[in-house]
């Protein structure tokens, strides 16, 4: 009887302490995760802060114990990102990286089990709006593919440069010849950007499709031009060769940075998202110049400039000029707001060279 | 069988008591865990509003809506006076339009309040006391308040900069100061 007892003593005293250190342990263990994540977090803040402030700056840094998600969605014209680490939703509030709320992070929608490769360039449309920020995985290669005329060549070489001068991301300039290249196995993506006038696909990358051990194979087709329209086409999605499919509806690239932010983009969405947000901040800089210009305009002392400050002030009040209409999948719109940035760059000009006395710049 | 049942209570109670004791043990061990971890989060938490203030004032050294540019070049540490002002009036408007602007910058600047002084050559302060300092400040320009009600705990910071009036081309020295609580 009293053996009986003891083991029953044992058994219930062992069950408790046993409940006890795993009910500590678990406790332990969901708060480190949750102090990883935000370490990471807090890396991840530094990262993006330093990059939204040093234009033209690259980096790399180590996240291969945790997964990135990058989300951007839009309710009207006003657009939002997120950034989710690992599972946790630990910054699916702006909160946690307010940052985010304004500044257009053009990314693959997931980097996990890589590097996370940080490049940012200054926007200036044609005064400085914000930093563009592209962020990318080092399993991601960037081919640059030109047709044959010598514009398609100069302007994909152009391209390439840029990318190139990072030393970060993994970026090569082929001949539209070349079909030798040994492309590297286990790939996240290769992306070719395809650089013609006339906008067919090459014949020798459907053989690559079939061919390459990467998980994802896609085209984005531009044309030589320094603003235009652009199309993404996968060819193999999720290691499932597909049939060229196009994706999107067709959206617009402004200049440059505008185009990098494209070839970042996981997709035409998450572009036009981020195009958005740079638009957003577009609106409110645009509408401080504008009342520097009135302000300019009614200074006593710079009555002999006041005429163009005039000019810029009523410039700057349109919604064309603003950015408040745009609508990047429409080419008069974006059209419009090319033309309304170079028209402000050559009265920001014209003021410099205005006769009668000194006049200041707006921007 | 008495003398069973007193020496099975009597062994019941001894395994109770050694119990008590070892979660008592536990139990003490685990406040003074408790304890210091409280301690060190607060020495972390308190280094990490510092660092989250230095990223403010950078991140408002380098706004572009106050910034000088010639030509969309930035200057290194330099207020432009027009569009300083221009941010501000937009900030203090109440139409909606303006309510819009505020909210973005709202989201920004979460719990942050920006004050700005142009201190030379407008500062004409006649003493040389030490409250010379705290008198500046309190005549300081207000330019953004999003502080909450209630907060635990402020840091501030001191930034040196030069403004710009574009109307008089003329340079002229002053502060930010940047005030984060959490």
């Amino acid at each position: 009887m009293e053996a009986q007892l003891n083991w029953i003593y044992i058994l219930v005293v062992g069950t408790l302490i046993l409940v006890f250190f795993i009910v500590i342990a678990k406790k332990y263990m969901t708060n480190q995760e949750i102090k990883i994540n935000a370490n990471i977090l807090q890396q991840l803040d530094t990262t993006i802060l330093g990059a939204s402030q040093a234009a033209k700056s690259a980096n790399k840094i180590n996240i291969e114990d945790t997964a990135l998600t990058f989300e951007c969605s839009c309710k009207g014209n006003n657009c939002q990102s997120n950034i989710e680490i690992g599972d946790s939703g630990i910054a699916k509030d702006t909160a946690f990286l307010p940052i985010t709320a304004f500044l257009p992070i053009f990314s693959p929608k997931k980097i996990e089990k890589s590097q996370l490769i940080t490049w940012t360039l200054d926007w200036n449309y044609p005064f400085k709006v914000s930093n563009l920020l592209y962020l990318t995985r080092d399993d991601v290669y960037y081919y640059f593919v030109a047709d044959d005329d010598d514009k398609s060549k100069q302007f994909a070489k152009e391209l390439y440069g840029m990318m190139a001068e990072t030393q970060f991301l993994n970026v090569e300039f082929l001949d539209n010849s070349a079909t030798s290249v040994i492309y590297p196995d286990n790939m996240y993506l290769l992306r070719f950007i395809y650089i013609s006038e006339d906008g067919k696909l090459p014949s020798w990358l459907d053989k690559i499709k079939e061919e390459k051990e990467a998980r994802n194979i896609d085209v984005l087709m531009l044309r030589p031009e320094p603003s235009g329209s652009f199309s993404f086409t996968k060819l193999k999605k999720n290691n499932k060769v597909v049939e060229n499919i196009k994706e999107g509806d067709g959206s617009y690239y402004l200049d440059t940075p505008t185009l990098i932010g494209v070839i970042f983009s996981e997709d035409e969405l998450v572009y036009q998202c981020n195009l958005l947000k740079a638009f957003k901040r577009y609106q409110y800089v645009s509408s401080l110049y504008q009342f520097k210009a009135w302000q300019l305009k009614d200074d006593s002392s710079l009555s002999h400039c006041s005429v163009y400050y005039k000019t810029a002030y009523d410039y700057l009040g349109s919604d064309v000029n603003l950015g408040t209409t745009i609508n990047v999948k429409i080419e008069s719109d974006v059209a419009a707001t090319v033309a309304a940035k170079q028209s402000l760059e050559d009265l920001n000009e014209e003021i410099l060279l205005a006769p009668g006395g000194r006049c200041p710049r707006l921007y | 069988m008495k003398l069973l049942t007193r020496k099975s209570q009597l062994k019941i109670g001894e395994t109770i008591f050694v119990l008590m004791i070892f979660f008592i043990l536990v139990t003490i061990g685990a406040v003074f865990y408790v304890k210091i971890q409280s301690i060190s989060a607060g020495d972390e938490q308190k280094k990490q509003l510092e660092l989250h203030t230095l990223k403010i004032a950078q991140q408002v050294k380098s706004l572009p809506e106050l910034i000088c540019t010639q030509a969309a070049i930035e200057e290194f540490d330099c207020i432009d006076k027009l569009k300083f002002e221009a941010f501000k009036s937009r900030l203090e408007d109440t139409s909606d339009k303006s309510k819009k602007f505020k909210q973005y910058y709202d989201n920004i600047f979460l719990n942050v309040k920006i004050s700005i002084k142009e201190v030379y050559p407008t500062y004409t302060a006649s003493s040389e006391n030490s409250e010379e300092v705290d008198t500046t400040i309190e005549k300081k320009d207000n330019l953004f308040d999003n502080m909450l009600k209630n907060v635990k705990s402020i840091n501030s910071m001191f930034l040196p900069i030069t403004f710009y009036d574009p109307i008089t081309n003329q340079y002229s020295f002053g502060y930010i100061r940047i005030e984060v609580a959490k």
